[in-house]
């Protein structure tokens, strides 16, 4: 597998956590089944909540490719020379705890799939078990990677790393949710005046806050543990994705906070909503590049020079 | 109510993360071969078997040793055994003896971080 294969495979599987977590984040939290018919109205419901259905079915079968590649990646790198693909294979997978994590990570991300595209907007129960497979699934990059190197300390590693990469989900998939629901809403009511923004953005910014915080804390948790030291920072590849990581982290919260301090109370004026469209897909974007060079860290030992 | 859940999430985190500061297992340890015998780089008398110490216990059935002669063609061995007592030692037995030259060993295991770690290394058979 070539360099870039490996890195966008941890992006493929990043992103598609991160889509599923968006349709979650949607249908709990964006638009709650208790507030439609009264603070949202039913036809902004049915366009947010089909978006979030579409958003997790592009989730839902971008993980189970996510996850096959994840496997032959792994298998490229156990491959003895001297013996068959098939037996390494079945070694892989069914001799080692990595093979019992990925069955079972590769059998979530198929319910997963399956969930979401069986999935009707009024069916609470549907939605319920989408959430749960999302959440059992985002502990998979956590029990095959770093998190789970950090002996004695798997206790908090473990789950720092699932609420790392559920707040992501909650906070990139939450916001690729609001512009996607714009976007449908604009194109259905054929009224380029018509939006949703100001109507989801501040109901997605008293979210994303806390998600942040989230994400800082557990962030900042997880590279004091791997880490192991400070001068590692810039002596260590680790240390130096990790830089690149905290610039990029560093714009997305930027971009973030100007579309929450200077554009949210501007989404009622003429040009507020065009500026958060293009504001907020910029961050989108920047979170990406987040995600990419996530994945190149999840491949980069913390010890090597 | 949600501030006070959002206070107490906080404080548990916070609190989690002190008490792992305060944790003196804090190295990470990467996995890897701590040592070998015969060493890298040794001359030695046919060995009975190769030996390896991993730095951390490898995945279970992760570990593969292979032991190569000089004219790069895989050598029998027995099966690969992990020592009961000391779960980061793992050997191989030499089915024949080896006659002098310089022997390559290729070893791969999976450490605790799901990182599939391989390497080789070489030694020489004494011809006395």
């Amino acid at each position: 597998m070539t360099p870039l294969l490996d890195i966008l495979t941890g992006w493929l599987l990043f992103g598609g956590l991160v889509t599923c977590w968006g349709a979650i984040t949607g249908r709990w939290l964006l638009v709650p089944p208790h507030d439609i018919g009264r603070s949202i109205s039913e036809s902004h419901a049915e366009v947010s909540l089909g978006v979030a259905i579409r958003l997790g079915q592009m989730g839902g079968v971008t993980l189970p490719v996510a996850l096959s590649l994840v496997f032959l990646r792994q298998l490229q790198e156990f491959r003895d020379p001297f013996a068959s693909w098939a037996e390494d294979a079945q070694l892989l997978a069914l001799g080692t705890n990595w093979g019992t994590t990925w069955i079972f990570g590769f059998a979530a991300s198929l319910l997963v799939m399956v969930t979401f595209l069986s999935l009707k907007w009024t069916r609470q129960a549907g939605w319920v078990i989408a959430a749960l497979l999302t959440l059992a699934l985002s502990v998979f990059p956590g029990l095959t990677g770093h998190a789970n190197g950090t002996e004695g300390l798997r206790w908090i590693s473990i789950p720092g790393d699932l609420m790392h990469v559920s707040a992501a989900g909650v906070w990139i998939g939450g916001l690729t949710l609001v512009l996607l629901s714009e976007h449908s809403w604009r194109k259905q009511t054929q009224s380029p005046d018509y939006t949703l923004l100001p109507e989801l953005v501040p109901v997605f910014s008293r979210i994303a806050l806390p998600a942040v915080v989230v994400l800082l804390l557990t962030g900042t948790l997880a590279a004091w543990m791997h880490l192991p030291s400070l001068s590692a920072l810039i002596t260590t590849s680790y240390g130096k994705t990790l830089i690149v990581k905290l610039a990029l982290v560093f714009v997305v919260l930027l971009i973030g906070f100007l579309n929450w301090r200077r554009i949210t109370p501007r989404l009622s004026d003429v040009h507020g909503p065009l500026a958060m469209r293009k504001s907020a897909a910029l961050e989108i974007l920047f979170a990406h590049a987040v995600l990419l060079v996530t994945a190149v860290l999840t491949r980069t030992s913390p010890m090597d020079h | 109510m949600r501030k006070k859940l959002a206070v107490l999430a906080l404080v548990t985190m916070v609190a989690a993360g002190a008490t792992a500061a305060s944790t003196s297992n804090l190295d990470m340890i990467h996995f890897g071969l701590a040592k070998s015998i015969p060493e890298a780089d040794s001359s030695v008398p046919s060995p009975e078997a190769v030996q390896l110490w991993f730095t951390q216990i490898p995945q279970d059935n992760s570990v593969g040793i292979r032991l190569i002669n000089p004219a790069g063609d895989l050598l029998e061995t027995g099966p690969i055994m992990q020592d009961s007592e000391d779960q980061k030692r793992y050997s191989v037995q030499a089915k024949n003896k080896l006659t002098a030259g310089t022997y390559m060993i290729a070893w791969r295991g999976i450490g605790d971080d799901g990182h599939v770690v391989r390497d080789e290394f070489s030694f020489t058979v004494d011809a006395h």
